[in-house]
């Protein structure tokens, strides 16, 4: 299990997270996923094996935010 | 070939989901560039023949927002007639809602006591709760997923609530029979009608792109191969030559290629003095060109031209301005965590004394009952309908509804200087001779009588309000950059600089040159007289300031507030003005897109700064600001782009404005105060158990008069 905390600077408001939340969570391999709105960052938690961290970086990408590497 | 698409937007709560939706639809087959505009709650795409509308559509819809294409027959829809259809919208759920409760409210306190009495109150509510009320719910659901709670999860908590508690009662027939469906329904209604004030009241939102656009000139006069065609403006290239009659507007941006005259150019810098145009000068377009033809070589057309770049500030200016949080929100934000804890406290408390269940759900779920203030949808809407209607009648138009939660942290009003502080027009300042003053302005104004320069008009202005006669003067020519020469009644006179004395050998009197010193070092535009082969006297004119500048300046210094100005003019003038009015800091001598970028300093370093303009390059300025102040004799564009409207030239009015913004907002949290404090001190009897229906209707009662009552005090303001 990996734990990978991502930036995304245009994470405003409550909205936001729902949003990206909602997006990753559900992907399989993903455990967990917690934004953060005043630190502007995504925690994930997820099994390399299943998923890997461009396809979560993929499905927040889809969701119109920039993830900054 | 590309073709632009515009787009209505839905679901947009802040600026950051304009950025969302801009890429999305970036990321789209067909799509060359994507703009949203957040506050304009609008996207505008270019796009090429393979994109397809409904993809587009699916696109933005998956990550949660809806987008219709706009028609462009229909497009001249403003945002008023958008605010007018939600208008509409919640009127029609309040009549549905209120006509619905008012039954129930009936059958509630003095209907039969019949077995289908609370049955009919059930259904009635239960259409009342879910369907007029369906909007709180789905909002709240939003906020609790996202974990902030606003107002309307408090509202659908408290519906909920006391809804779900009555049914259970209703259908186990325990609970000694205390129903409130009146509750419940009373709620939704008032947060209803709250809501339809609201959008009522809510202005036009900024038009002032679209006002922007319309600036431009409509025709070019193009030299094409030898001749001279008309064409539309966006059709010139860089490199064509455009000939500007007198009175023209300037289609485009270049530098003159020959010619010379004065151009107006006050739309772009604010300032009303003509500027002088000459070969290697540069123009700009939308400027009015005056006496003189101009053939000008076209350098800018369209995105980058000088007037555009006043479009692309206000345009960003919109976007990037936050949304205030209204104060409401802040409140339920914390209200509702704290509510749902007592509520445990009490499930606890009652289940660890008494072992009952029952009794322990009842006192919770009444605590969350009561604890829903109903006025809560008055408390900011009433106090802005009165606080709006108050400002109406003193000649101050308040826009929007922000306007007022944003002037709670005011510190700071900046001024524009032309037209605003000053009255943006030349009026005679100074008039000096060495012999008799009426009979030097006669001659003066008897040779500028024929002209339409702003000076001379100044001159001629001045003569009439002092009730001076005088004649036409014959053979007036003007010499550009230097003066004035006509004859009158045989006699030579002779009307500007020095060197048109010393030049054809006519004495400049010592005297007279000391007092013209003397004048010009004041800050106006200072001109020698003199006739008969001698200088006779000084004249000069400025642009004055108001009687009421210096009293406004005072008044806002004594309320607690920073003030200044802005000024294209030059830092000498400036200065002479600032220190006549008093103001604490002047920027001097920038251009439009400086104005904003001052502004937008001060907010860097803390400021809550007010703008206060007139003029189309006031745009941008007018839009950064927290607080935008148009003054109403000014353009259409600043009145647009401003927050707030002051009816009347008077910088007196600014001052009115800030103090009603300032009083209606103390009105809304004293307001939101009454709407929580009954219901609130109401709390503790819940959570023993003594609620039932008619405290709870006491408490609604109560607090929506307290309301209502405190938000007419408004109507007493005086500034």
């Amino acid at each position: 299990m990996t734990t990978v905390t991502l930036s995304v600077p245009d994470i405003s408001c409550g909205h936001c997270k729902a949003s990206i939340e909602g997006a990753v969570a559900p992907l399989e391999g993903v455990e967990s996923a917690e934004v953060t709105i005043d630190a502007k960052t995504v925690d994930v938690s997820f099994n390399e094996s299943v998923v890997d961290l461009d396809a979560i970086v993929t499905a927040i990408d889809d969701q119109g935010y920039e993830v900054a590497r | 070939m590309s073709d632009t698409i515009r787009f209505d937007v839905e679901g947009m709560t802040c600026a950051s989901c304009a950025v969302r939706i801009e890429r999305v639809l970036g990321k789209q087959d067909g799509v060359e560039t994507a703009v949203v505009n957040f506050a304009g709650q609008e996207a505008r795409a270019t796009v090429t023949d393979s994109a397809d509308i409904e993809a587009l559509q699916a696109a933005v819809a998956k990550i949660g927002y809806d987008i219709e294409e706009i028609d462009p027959d229909n497009d001249n829809r403003s945002i008023t007639e958008r605010y007018d259809a939600e208008a509409r919208y919640q009127l029609r759920n309040v009549v549905g809602a209120g006509i619905l409760t008012a039954v129930v409210m009936v059958l509630a306190m003095i209907g039969p006591d019949t077995d289908w009495n609370p049955w009919v109150q059930f259904v009635l509510t239960t259409i009342v709760v879910f369907g007029f009320g369906w909007q709180f719910h789905r909002a709240a659901w939003k906020q609790i997923t996202s974990l902030s709670p606003a107002m309307d999860t408090l509202i659908s908590v408290g519906t909920l609530a006391a809804w779900g508690y009555s049914t259970f009662v209703l259908l186990s027939g325990s609970g000694e029979g205390f129903i409130f469906f009146e509750s419940a329904a009373m709620i939704v209604t008032l947060i209803l009608l709250g809501r339809f004030f609201e959008a009522r009241a809510k202005g036009e939102a900024t038009n002032a792109i679209a006002k922007l656009a319309e600036l431009g000139a409509k025709q070019a006069r193009v030299v094409r191969q030898g001749t001279e065609v008309m064409v539309d403006p966006l059709e010139l290239a860089p490199g064509d030559v455009v000939v500007v009659l007198p009175g023209e507007k300037i289609p485009a941006d270049g530098i003159v290629h020959s010619g010379r005259s004065g151009v107006d150019e006050s739309m772009l810098t604010g300032e009303s003095r003509p500027v002088t145009k000459e070969p290697g000068s540069s123009a700009f377009g939308a400027t009015v060109n005056q006496l003189g033809r101009l053939e000008i070589e076209v350098e800018h057309v369209g995105p980058n031209s000088a007037l555009n770049q006043i479009v692309r500030l206000v345009e960003d200016a919109q976007a990037t301005k936050a949304p205030v949080q209204r104060l409401a929100d802040q409140i339920s934000g914390v209200f509702v965590p704290v509510v749902i804890g007592i509520a445990l406290i009490v499930l606890i408390g009652w289940m660890a004394a008494e072992g009952d269940a029952a009794i322990a759900v009842r006192n919770a779920v009444s605590v969350l009952i009561i604890a829903c203030p109903c006025a809560l949808g008055l408390a900011t809407p009433t106090a802005i309908m009165v606080g709006s209607g108050r400002g109406a009648s003193l000649g101050v138009l308040f826009k929007n509804a922000e306007v007022f939660e944003r002037s709670r942290d005011l510190d700071t009003v900046i001024f524009d200087k032309t037209g605003t502080l000053t009255r943006g027009a030349m009026t005679l300042a100074a008039v000096h001779a060495e012999g008799d003053e009426d009979d030097l302005l006669r001659r003066v104004a008897a040779i500028e009588s024929g002209s339409e320069h702003p000076i001379a008009r100044a001159v001629v202005l001045g003569a009439e309000e002092r009730d001076l006669t005088f004649a036409t003067a014959t053979d007036v020519t003007a010499i550009e950059g230097r003066g004035v020469i006509g004859t009158l009644d045989g006699n030579t006179v002779v009307i500007g600089a020095s060197a048109l004395f010393t030049d054809r050998g006519w004495r400049v009197s010592p005297s007279v040159a000391e007092a013209f010193d003397e004048i010009a070092s004041q800050g106006n535009t200072t001109f020698l007289v003199g006739w008969d082969g001698a200088t006779r006297g000084v004249i000069s004119v400025a642009d004055t300031i108001r009687e009421t500048s210096r009293e406004a300046i005072e008044q806002l210094h004594h309320d607690g507030l920073t003030t200044g100005m802005l000024t294209g003019d030059s830092h000498f003038v400036a200065a002479a003005i600032a220190a006549e009015v008093g103001v604490d800091t002047v920027v001097s001598e920038v251009m439009p897109a400086e104005k904003a970028e001052a502004i937008s300093q001060m907010q860097v370093e803390g400021s809550v700064v007010a703008f206060v303009g007139d003029g189309i390059n006031d745009a941008p300025a007018l839009t950064v600001a927290d607080v935008g102040m148009a003054v109403g004799s000014g353009t259409e564009v600043a009145i647009e782009a401003g927050d707030i409207v002051l009816m009347s030239g008077d910088p007196m009015a600014s001052v009115t404005a800030v103090r009603l913004a300032r009083r209606t907002f103390a009105t809304i949290r004293q307001n939101l105060f009454w709407a929580f404090a009954y219901n609130t001190a109401a709390i503790p009897l819940a959570a023993l158990g003594f609620l039932n229906p008619m405290i709870a209707a006491a408490a609604m009662a109560l607090s929506s008069v307290s309301v209502v009552t405190n938000s007419l005090r408004l109507r007493r303001f005086d500034a």
